[in-house]
This record gives C-alpha cells, structure tokens and sequence, in this order.
C-alpha cells in the first residue's frame, strides 16, 4: 500500500533489463507497481513458454500465453494465463483453482483487495470474484463494477435471442445481476452498473422502451423517462443518484425528480462527487464544439476544442484538475485555469493534498516527465508510472525506466522543476 | 405506365405500420420537422427547379431505365413533397412506400449533390425520412436486428468480449507463422495508434486482422487494438436514424482510444465506419472535429508505401481494378491516395470509369446491405451500371477498400455473373510486400 512507501529511500533500481533480455526471445510491455517497489515484463522463454519478470526473477509459472499483465494498487501483480487451452488469472504467479475456456477484462478494488474477471466456462459467462466463481451463469456478460468490499454488478442477457428476432428484442432481454442475485425486471438495454457507496445498492442506465432512456435503482426505473441518459453517479454519503439526461435537445444533470440542474447544455457526461459530496463536477459542452467542466451547474469560463477528460477532485474537495486539448494539443486545467505550457499526451493529475501543487505525469518529443503546476523541469524519462506526493508534499515518487534500468526515486519537487 | 414495385415482406416494416396511427404518425413527423431541420429542408425546397439534372447521376435510376421513381428528386418528390403537400397528415401506406424509397432505393451516396446546380442534399431528405421511420418503429428488420446489437454489444454483428478477443489471439498466432514476432498489442497504454475494425473482421474475416498485424510488424509501428467493447467504429444506426444508439457507439468508441492514450486511431478497410466515426457521430456527440485524429486505412497504407517503411517484392500481376467508396472518395478525397496503393502494389491497374469522387457507389452503403435477403434482388437490380462498369475495365479482381462495397460488389459480381473476385488492399499487400 502506499502508506508502506520507504520516503527516505532516495534511489532504487529494481530492475535491468539489459543484463537479463538475452535470457529470453521476447520482452513486452513492462510495467511498475504503485509503490515502487516492483517492476514487471511479460517475457517469451528461449522454448516458447511465456512468464512474468519481476525485478529480474521469473515467475515459477510458464504458460502458452500471457497478457493484460496488472498491479493491482496493492501490489499484488495479476495476469491473464493460458495453459493447455485452459485459462486462468494468475496472482504474483499463483493460478485460481478453476480453469476456463476464456477469461478477460480483470479489475481490481480501489484498494487492491479484490480481484475480479469475468469468465467462459461451456459457452457461457459468469464472474470470478476472489478466487471464487458465481453459481449462476449467463448468456452474456458485458459491463461490470466491482466495489470496495468486493460486491460485483454486471449486466447480463437473461433471455435467448433468434436471429433477427426485432420483437423479443424490444421486449426486453437484459438485466441487472448483483452478487450473483438476479433483478426482476428485463430492459431492452442496461449499461454500465454502478454500486453505491453502502454496498446496498445498484443502479444501472436502462433503456425501457424503444425510444426511452433512464436510470434504474435496485431494479426500479424513474419515472421519467429521457430521449438519452449516460453513466450515473452515487452521492458518497446519501446514495442519492445523478446522470446527465436529454430532453428536448437539451442535456441536463437529472435525479429521481427530474432535472437538477437549471442550464441546458450541448453534451453532459462524467458526473463526478467531490469525497465530501458537496460538489458535482460534470464534463460539459456548453455549446456546440465547446468542451469544459460544470461544478454545480456553472461551466467555466475557459472552454476547449478538443475534448475534456473525466475531471478529478483534490482531497480537500476544493479543487478539480482535468486534463484538456485544444488545438490539437494537450494540457492540463485547474479550477478553470489552464496551464501555459502544452505537450504530446497528459495523463490524469494528481492535486496534492493541501491543494497547492498539481502534478500530471506528460509526454513530449517522445520522452516522459512530471509537470508540476504546469512546469517541467529537466529530468525526462524513456519511460515513466503514475507519480505520487509524498505525504508532506515536498517531495514525488518518481518510477521510470532509462533505457534498460527501471527505477524509483523519490525527487524534492524543486529537483524536478530545475 | 410504371410497372409496380416488386412486393416485399418485411416484418421489421409490415409489423409495424399494423400498430400506426394518424395521430401517431403527424405527432412524429412534426416533431422531426422541427424549425432547424424545416429551415433546412425549406431552402433546399425552395431552391430545386426540378430540372432533373441530378437523376442521371443516380445507380439507382440509371440500372432502372430511368424510371422518374427512381431519380434523386423523385425520390424527393414521392417523400418529402408528399408531407408537405399533405400538412403531415401521411398515412401508413405512405409510410411503407417512403421506408422502402428511403431504406432501400437510396444509399445517401451523395452522388446526386455534386451533379444539381445548387448541391441539394437528397442523401439528407432521404435521412430525415429515416429518421421518421424509426421513430415510428419502422425499420427493416435485418437492418434494425444490426441497430440492435450495436446498441447491446457496441459492434454490428452480436460479437461477444471474449470472441472478440479470441480471433485477435488466434490471428497473431497466424500472422506469427507468416512473421516471426507478428503480434497484436492488446491495450497497451500510451502507443502511438489504436487500430479499430469493424466486427465482420473478428466474425467472418479474421484473417484480415493477421494481414494488420504481419504490415505492422514489418513495418515496425508502435500501436494497439482495445480488449474491451469500443473496438467496433461501425455504425449501423446513423443509417436506421437511430442516432442515439449511433451516438452511443461513437462515445464509447472515441472513449476507448482516449483511455488507451493514444495519438490517433487508424481503422480499417471500411467507408461508413469512417463517416460514422468522423462526421456524424462526433456532431451528434457536440464534438466539431474527432478529439483525437482518425486515419483511413487508404491513407495508412498510402503512407507506409510512400515512406517505404513497407516495400513491395514483386507487384500483383493480375490486371486489377478499384472500387471508390463513397464515404471516404467522395466524403474524404482519398482516391488520388488510392490509386498511389494500386500503382504502387499492382503490374496492371485500369482505372474505372467515371473515377474518383464521381464513381457510382456500390448500391450497399447507406446501410441498404444490411437491410439483408428481402432486399438484396432489388439492390443489386438497382446498380446495372456498376456491373457493365467492371467489366468494361477486363480486370480479373476489384479492390474495394471498404466492407460494404466488399460484400455488395460480390453480390453484383454474381448476379451479373461477371468473372471478377474482390479483394481488400491489405490481401494484395501481404501477397505483394517483402517481409
Ligand atoms: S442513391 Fe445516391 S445518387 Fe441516388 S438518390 Fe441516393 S444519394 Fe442520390
Ligand atoms: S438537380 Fe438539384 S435542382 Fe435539379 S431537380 Fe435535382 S435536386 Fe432539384
């Protein structure tokens, strides 16, 4: 976990490729764990069989196939194997019990300390969760959540469908399952699960009718219907649930009562709780080919061309960082400001926790480095993972490769901007 | 006197205009009328003198005798005209007609608009009457069976995650024995491209997913295919006027290569994949461009002869020509483009004509292909001149770099029974390449 960060570690290299690569006929993508203790890559054995190198070792575990290699935020390294055409997630080199015929888009817990996949078992879909699969099984599977305590939502095709079958299509053959409990109701369409912050309860976007968009709680459908509705949100302490709906042309923030929001924009998605829920961050056009960030309803002032990612809040709840490109070029806003300096690619920032000091890990000519507050200094790197503040806010976890060597380093925050 | 249209049973038609009425269809005709699409629809009314110049650049109607029903105006005249002459008051019967003029005798090819005077948009009139159609829940059923697993599984053709995945697995595993080290990187965060196809590759043409990845390889790029849904850049529903569901895909789509930070997304051999991905869905969305740059396999491929990072061995010596896709030709502008891949790949390419943007569409766009079996007489009845066009050129293979004009100019290849196969770029391209 991140509290077990050694801050006064200054350098560790964990791993040199370089002195190990002639071992093998293949090293693929690497990868470096939250803590930066760990640096990870799929490897190809000089017989065929694939593995994963972590810090130089190799797992005991050879298989015919490896990928979607993952630290979870735990540190714990997951993987999707296959052997003699069975198929397994691997964790730190360790198979699940089971097998089967396939296995695909592992998550983890904001924690790290659950581990969940869906699954194929004789042509049909179901969920691993902790070592463990579900009893019942589904024709399809294709969104889910897996929460802080483990409690898994997805949604699933309860009803089989003939080819070209239009009408029992539209009479509705999905549904919600929520730790292996079925919803009553089937909708023609269900999309992304969302579960509350009690564990209690599910929402999902339902598509009721042929042209009737809203949000179902526990399997019960508002009451108003929209032409459109995107992913919902759960407030963190009521439980209450938004989502950006359309109406008559226009989009708006709506809840079980209809809308909540006053102003009508071009596009709305992403809604966002600040932790202490007294703010609601939303992506938002507020006209056509504007894109910027609406906190309660009022866009900012600043506005790009290009796209706005998912804004991300400061601990404090104060503040809200985004990443944003205009011109096709990309940078970094905060509370509506936007840095002066642009780059290649900038990956989700990071607001310390007094809310002073912004970081984003950015790409430019190819190289890597950490914008702070907008600033790079000289330090840039061939590669380069999720940079972290250190509690008292001086210093970054700096985990990056220069050529072979991958390294973490904990760097003062005016060595990065010199 | 004009012969009767040939009569059709489609479920997806006749099933619901049973469940039509008045008032249901004026509620709904009014509410698409709305004053933008009015104001629109007003002016190009306004402005056409029906001197008829636009019918002769119509397939349809050329294939067809020049029967008026089937020319861009009339095509208007028998729509459009009828609900205004009407004060949307229309029936159901007029409904049947106006789905089956607008689904299936118009592939929104906009080869008529660069032949009026004034470039009036009839693919657009043929549009709003689509858009009206599903309101009323008045769709063809393949077409609309198509709509509907977009809007379950994100791609056209009912492809669950796991096949998806699967036929990437199994087609690296190809292109491996024909490439040592051949690969197709699942998600990999922060490669310069992400590479998107439409679902027909993992369903039934997956060797064109092993073609990627053997170019690739050679050609030593740094790119990246999503192992999530989001994958698919197909859009079936912009055609059904299901834009919601059209929108739904193109969110989710653009919303994977974000996640997988990339800088741009090249996708495969297919025209209204381009469109969808590019113009209308990115509109509806409130995006005025892509948020991140898409490329046309045309360009792609362009690029990676022109820079010589792919180098031919020996040309394809079989005389060969092209078919222009309307979308990304005639929408984009990508023929001189495409005819740099046929000189660069090909000993012997003739040139079709009329060529370029002015080429006849292949009579499968406009999602017409996938309004399936009932129609597929009367589509490939309706593009005569896209036959006699093949083989007045003596090639033995079309290129079509695109799914739709694939799968329709096979369909025209053998009711004609012309002497012709169809290939995609990327099958003369690992034939010819060095590697
Ligand atoms: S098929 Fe093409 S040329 Fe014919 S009316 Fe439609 S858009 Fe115009
Ligand atoms: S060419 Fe233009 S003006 Fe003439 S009939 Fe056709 S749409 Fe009308």
């Amino acid at each position: 976990m991140v509290d077990a960060i050694n801050w006064d570690e200054k350098e560790r290299m964990l791993l040199d490729l370089g002195e190990v690569k002639g071992c093998f006929k293949r090293c693929l993508e690497p990868l470096m764990n939250v803590m930066g203790d760990q640096a990870a890559v799929p490897v190809q054995t000089l017989a065929d069989k694939w593995t994963m190198l972590v810090n130089g070792k190799p797992w005991d575990l050879l298989c015919d196939r490896i990928w979607h290699p993952r630290f979870s935020p735990d540190g714990r390294l997951t993987a999707l194997v296959q052997l003699d055409d069975q198929w397994a997630l691997a964790v730190d080199g360790v198979l699940s019990e089971e097998r089967f015929d396939f296995i695909w888009n592992p998550k983890t817990s904001p924690d790290g300390a659950h581990i969940a996949a869906l699954v194929k078992k004789d042509n049909r879909h179901t969920v691993l969760v902790d070592g463990k699969t579900w009893q019942h099984n589904y024709i399809s599977i294709r969104d889910y959540a897996l929460d802080h305590q483990g409690n898994v939502a997805a949604t699933v095709q309860v009803e089989p469908l003939a080819e070209a079958d239009i009408d029992k299509f539209f009479q509705g053959t999905w549904s919600v399952v929520y730790n292996d409990v079925l919803w009553q109701n089937k909708y023609i369409n269900a999309y992304t699960p969302v579960i509350g912050p009690d564990g209690r309860t599910v929402s999902a976007e339902v598509r009721t009718d042929r042209l009737d968009y809203t949000i179902a709680i526990d399997d019960r459908a508002w009451s108003t219907k929209y032409e459109c509705v995107w992913e919902q949100a759960h407030h963190p302490k009521t439980n209450a649930v938004v989502a950006p709906a359309l109406h008559s042309g226009g989009w708006s923030m709506a809840s079980n009562d209809g809308f909540i929001w006053d102003k009508k924009y071009a596009q709305l998605w992403h809604p966002k709780f600040s932790p202490d829920g007294t703010r609601l961050a939303v992506i938002a056009s507020p006209t056509f080919g504007r894109w910027t960030i609406a906190v309660d309803d009022q866009p900012w002032k600043a506005t790009f061309g290009d796209v706005v990612l998912d804004p991300v809040f400061g601990a404090d709840s104060r503040h809200v960082a985004v990443v944003v490109k205009d011109n096709e070029r990309w940078s970094v806003a905060v509370d509506g400001t936007v840095w002066g300096d642009t780059f290649d690619m900038c990956w989700d920032p990071v607001i310390s926790p007094d809310g002073a000091t912004t970081l984003a890990k950015v790409e430019k000519g190819g190289r890597y480095a950490i914008a702070i507050n907008g600033r790079t200094g000289g330090q840039s790197f061939d590669g380069l993972w999720s940079p972290l503040f250190s509690p008292d806010k001086k210093s970054v976890l700096v985990k990056c490769r220069e050529g072979d060597r991958f390294y973490t380093r904990v760097v003062g925050i005016g060595e990065l901007l010199s | 006197m004009l012969a009767n249209r040939r009569e059709v049973a489609d479920p997806g038609i006749d099933n619901a205009l049973k469940k039509l009425t008045p008032e249901k269809i004026e509620a709904v005709v009014r509410k698409v009328f709305n004053p933008k699409v009015s104001a629109r629809l007003k002016v190009y009314l306004d402005t056409c003198v029906h001197c008829g110049l636009c019918s002769n650049a119509c397939h349809t109607y050329n294939s067809r005798d020049k029967d008026p029903r089937y020319s861009p105006v009339g095509k208007v005249k028998q729509t459009i005209w009828e609900i205004i002459k009407k004060d949307y008051k229309v029936d159901a019967g007029f409904i049947k007609l106006a789905a089956r003029i607008a689904f299936v005798e118009c592939n929104a090819c906009r080869r008529c608009s660069m032949y009026c005077p004034f470039g009036i948009d009839i693919a657009f009139f043929m549009m709003t009457i689509r858009r009206i159609c599903h309101l009323l829940g008045v769709v063809p059923q393949y077409l609309q069976d198509t709509v509907n697993s977009h809007s379950t599984t994100m791609n056209q053709m009912w492809v669950q995650q796991d096949d998806w995945i699967d036929a990437l697995q199994w087609q690296e595993d190809d292109a491996n024995m024909e490439v040592a080290g051949a690969r197709i990187p699942l998600e990999v965060e922060g490669a310069d491209f992400m590479y998107s196809v439409i679902a027909p590759e993992p369903k039934i043409l997956a060797q064109l997913l092993a073609n990627m990845s053997i170019i690739a390889t050679k050609a030593g790029l740094n790119w990246t295919m999503p192992a999530t849904d989001g994958w698919d850049n197909s859009n079936m529903a912009m055609y059904s006027g299901d834009f919601e569901t059209m929108a739904r895909v193109e969110k989710l789509h653009w919303e994977t290569a974000l996640r997988l930070k990339v800088k741009k997304v090249v996708m495969g051999e297919c025209g209204h994949a381009f469109r969808g991905a590019v113009y209308d869905g990115p509109k509806w969305l409130s995006w005025r461009k892509t948020p991140i740059p898409m490329v046309h396999a045309i360009e792609f491929y362009y690029d990676l002869l022109k820079s010589g990072k792919i180098k031919v061995a020996k040309k394809f010596a079989e005389p060969v020509t092209v078919q222009d896709p309307c979308n990304v030709v005639r929408g984009r502008g990508l023929g001189k483009k495409l005819r740099y891949i046929m000189n660069a790949l090909c000993a012997d390419f003739r040139d079709v004509e009329p060529r370029m943007e002015h080429n006849y569409c292949c009579a499968a766009g406009g999602g017409v292909i996938n309004c399936g079996a009932p129609w597929k007489r009367d589509r490939v009845e309706g593009n005569k001149v896209k036959a006699e066009q093949i083989k007045q050129t003596g090639a033995d293979v079309i290129v079509t770099p695109c799914h739709n004009c694939h799968s329709g100019i096979e369909d025209i290849i053998g009711f004609y029974k012309l002497k012709v196969h169809v290939k995609f770029i990327s099958e003369i391209m690992v034939e010819v390449m060095e590697k």
